[in-house]
């Protein structure tokens, strides 16, 4: 066990240290520097431009920003964004909570539900009911994200006008009392979360649908209900148990997302999370705040698929005795 | 007892697979055949402010986007280039992934460590961050560009299937005796593990067209997408709601063989993978 934990831990290092190094590098080269929005616009002069460039240490060559951004990160720092204007850390941390809030909610929501279409699914398998939701689910699947969000502005937001799209407050909220913040948090939070809750439940219910009907056939399953168990206890204390390991798996698949945020959703919705925040500095090429936010994300996609293998563990005796990495 | 569906699945009776086919097929011969008798150019913009944002009339069947431009021809430029990015997408993965996984597999020792491990630290960084990063090395993005992109950031996970489907092959009797009678690995690799891996590769491949599909919009949305004034599904999604309005025959217009086509997609995935493992139904 400690071997495997020791093993795992080497790993996520070696990897998210390598996908940072990577994402330096592709930064760096990529055309353009942090400071070229502001300076290159044609009526600023060569001088001004050096002297700006060197004091952010941007006229230095690649290898040498690399080492002052890896010794840094040594210290414990992650050195300071100039995309941004604070130091990487700090930026990290305003946005890693809205990132939670949101994937959390997605998440969250994806598993409950996808879990509960897939029970009723098994439940009618053949049956019209579960090709329905079948086909339906099929269609959340191949729903492009960007479809359902401009989809969602479109009707919700622009032409009914009931929630907002954009941002994560009311630009007054901090002078509302708590209780109307929170109530503002949420009506924001309403629409990006269920974006990303359309394709994650669809994910969920056709794996979870799967195992169901995998294990329905088993010889347990029907000794339990010669036995005389209730078909309520059946599928809450034998089937799901035994159908657990798809969700475990695409939990630890979904985890480092709460960190690293989405891209694509966050930005739609200009939403001030992690995706937000790393789409900015790649704009910028700021690759000291690209990298530290990749290395994060790196770190917790081992994280992720630990923290699901321990899951299985304890859900299946039978995997405690395997040490296989 | 529900009814065994393992039963009733005869892969002949799966509808998905030919309902798939049929959906792509009959929106390439949209994108391709039709434009020869609809003469009217998706660029053109004869009054730009006039007939901006026309709702559908006899004139212009899907109506006019911001520009006045016709959303019909359009919509059919755009089939055509958003087919083909999602198609090529799929080659470059499919041909990466495939040949990736196949040395890392067969070769084994040193050359599958450091193989794979490009692979975990490529899968480490997420996908839409890559794309964001490479796709920022160009001023303006051509649909060729954008399909080959595409591609490169989705082979990881064939390569990943591939190389597992080897590595349990290796050892496969057909395999020993080739090696025992002296073929060489080139025609090992070819002739006796090519086939065994491609049903993984083609699945892999369907879902990552659908991929394919769906981040060309993404990425449009989020200002990275093929350059204006080229249409393309994903292009043409993003320019239907605005602050005040929601252009709903524009969205439409592309919406709609958007989901078809990567709905169709998945299909096929699908049922190709209930071909091969009938238990996965």
């Amino acid at each position: 066990m400690r071997t495997f934990l020791l093993r795992r831990l080497a790993r996520a290092v070696v990897v998210s240290g390598l996908a940072a190094s990577a994402t330096f590098a592709l930064i760096l080269a990529a055309p353009g520097d942090p400071m070229s929005a502001i300076l290159d616009a044609g009526s600023i002069d060569e001088a001004t431009r050096e002297q700006w460039r060197a004091q952010w240490a941007l006229d230095r060559s690649g290898p040498v920003r690399y080492v002052a951004w890896v010794s840094a990160v040594a210290r414990g720092e992650l050195g300071p964004s100039i995309a941004v204007g604070t130091p990487v850390s700090q930026a990290i941390a305003a946005a890693l909570p809205y990132t939670a809030l949101l994937m959390g909610t997605a998440i969250l929501l994806s598993l409950v539900l996808g879990v509960v279409i897939a029970v009723v699914q098994a439940r009618a398998a053949g049956r019209p009911r579960d090709r329905l939701l079948n086909t339906v689910m099929v269609a959340a699947v191949a729903a492009p994200e960007a479809g359902v969000a401009f989809a969602l502005i479109g009707l919700v937001a622009v032409s009914w006008g009931v929630l907002p799209a954009s941002g994560a407050h009311q630009i007054d909220a901090e002078t509302w009392g708590w209780g109307w913040r929170v109530a503002d948090l949420l009506t924001h939070l309403a629409l990006p979360a269920a974006t990303l809750t359309v394709a994650g439940t669809a994910v969920v219910a056709r794996h979870q649908r799967a195992a169901l009907l995998a294990v329905l056939p088993e010889d347990f399953v029907t000794l339990w209900r010669a036995r005389g168990m209730p078909e309520g206890a059946l599928w809450r204390r034998v089937l799901l148990r035994h159908a657990a390991a798809p969700v475990i798996t695409l939990f630890g698949l979904a985890f480092p997302a709460l960190v690293g945020g989405a891209v694509i959703v966050e930005r739609i919705f200009a939403w001030p999370g992690m995706g937000t925040l790393v789409a900015t500095g790649v704009a910028r090429r700021d690759a000291p705040l690209v990298a530290s936010c990749v290395a994060l994300t790196a770190l917790l996609v081992v994280l992720g698929s630990t923290l699901a293998d321990l899951l299985h563990r304890t859900l299946d005796p039978r995997l405690r005795d395997a040490d296989a990495d | 007892m529900p009814p065994d569906p393992a039963t009733r699945a005869s892969p002949w009776r799966d509808r998905r697979l030919p309902l798939g086919v049929a959906t792509l097929a009959a929106l390439a011969i949209a994108g391709l055949v039709v434009p020869l008798f609809y003469g009217i150019d998706p660029n053109a913009m004869p009054d730009p402010v006039g007939l901006a944002w026309r709702a559908p009339s006899a004139a212009h069947w899907l109506g006019t986007d911001a520009l006045g431009r016709d959303v019909l021809a359009r919509l059919l430029a755009g089939t055509r280039v958003s087919l083909g990015v999602a198609l090529l997408a799929s080659a470059v993965a499919f041909v990466v992934g495939t040949l990736w996984g196949l040395v890392a597999g067969w070769r084994g020792g040193i050359v599958d460590t450091v193989l794979m491990g490009i692979v975990d630290t490529l899968l480490a960084i997420p996908r839409v961050l890559l794309l964001l990063i490479i796709l920022g090395f160009w001023e303006a993005r051509s649909a060729l560009v954008v399909g080959v992109i595409l591609g490169l950031t989705d082979w990881m996970r064939t390569s990943r299937l591939v190389r597992a489907d080897v590595r349990a092959a290796r050892t496969a009797p057909w395999i020993v005796a080739a090696r025992a009678i002296g073929a060489s690995d080139a025609r090992i690799l070819r002739v006796h593990l090519l086939p065994v891996v491609l049903r993984q590769a083609a699945i892999a491949a369907a879902l990552a067209a659908a991929h394919a599909l769906m981040l060309e919009a993404g990425l449009a949305a989020i200002g990275l997408g093929i350059a204006v004034p080229q249409a393309s599904w994903g292009t043409m999604l993003v320019t239907a709601v605005t602050e005040v309005s929601f252009y709903w025959w524009l969205f439409a217009a592309a919406a709609v063989p958007l989901f078809a086509a990567s709905a169709a997609c998945v299909a096929i995935s699908d049922a190709a993978r209930t071909l091969l493992d009938p238990r996965a139904r």
